[in-house]
């Protein structure tokens, strides 16, 4: 197998005096976890579905605006960190 | 909606809300939408199960059908022990366990509780922690 590596992500890698293969390693494992905990989640969602029925509109009301004060809060985080590691000087 | 970054994080409360019978359905579309989202699997510390787990098979099912999609983290570093601790002592309140979840979720991330009360306290000192509760 051949992996390719940008000539800016080699220079990091070499730099830091990483190993490439180490962390293809893991890159790949916490890939293949997390796709692992995402189907038993679709599962999990099925059976459920399966056993109680489908959910009623006032449920999905719920569950969408649930999720969608989950996504906010979390993209709200995501984008205090990145400015704050763009702006150090401001932390 | 784009794909959180950040990390997603269950309480015992969270869990078990999540988990409750009377619950289910709505708790399994609103892991749906977080799956389509690229939101979930949220982490659960190994300590949160002490919390949430009895030993009884009724009653511990659906906490564990719940846990096979998370990431359940058995390790805790003493960088974030360290950090539960910082956390506890600015927020004067709040059980070690509730300190190493707002930890565990800097920085940006979110708590999953049932009960906000003394997370919320320990997230008003965190790295931008965000506490929902389900």
């Amino acid at each position: 197998m051949q992996v390719y590596l940008s000539d800016e992500l080699y220079d990091i890698v070499k730099s830091q005096g990483l190993s490439p293969s180490g962390l293809l390693q893991d890159a790949v494992r916490a890939h293949c976890e997390r796709q692992e905990k995402i189907r038993s989640a679709q599962e999990y969602v099925q059976e459920v579905f399966a056993e109680l029925g489908p959910p009623t509109a006032e449920e999905t009301e719920w569950a969408e605006n649930k999720a969608r004060e989950i996504i906010e809060s979390l993209r709200a985080g995501a984008e205090a960190v990145a400015a704050r590691q763009a702006s150090p000087s401001e932390a | 909606m784009a794909s959180p970054e950040r990390a997603l994080v269950l309480d015992s409360g969270g869990l078990s809300r999540l988990a409750e019978s009377g619950r289910r359905r709505q708790s399994a579309d609103l892991i749906d939408f977080l799956t389509q989202e690229s939101a979930w699997p949220p982490i659960v510390l190994t300590v949160v199960l002490a919390e949430s787990l009895s030993g009884r098979p009724r009653t511990d099912a659906a906490v564990n059908r719940l846990l096979k999609s998370c990431t359940v983290v058995e390790e805790v570093p003493e960088s974030l022990a360290r950090r539960a601790g910082v956390l506890r002592a600015l927020a004067g309140r709040g059980s070690a366990v509730d300190a190493l979840l707002v930890a565990a979720a800097e920085p940006g991330g979110t708590v999953l509780t049932g009960d906000i009360d003394d997370l919320g306290a320990l997230a008003g000192h965190a790295d931008h922690v965000t506490v929902t509760r389900v």
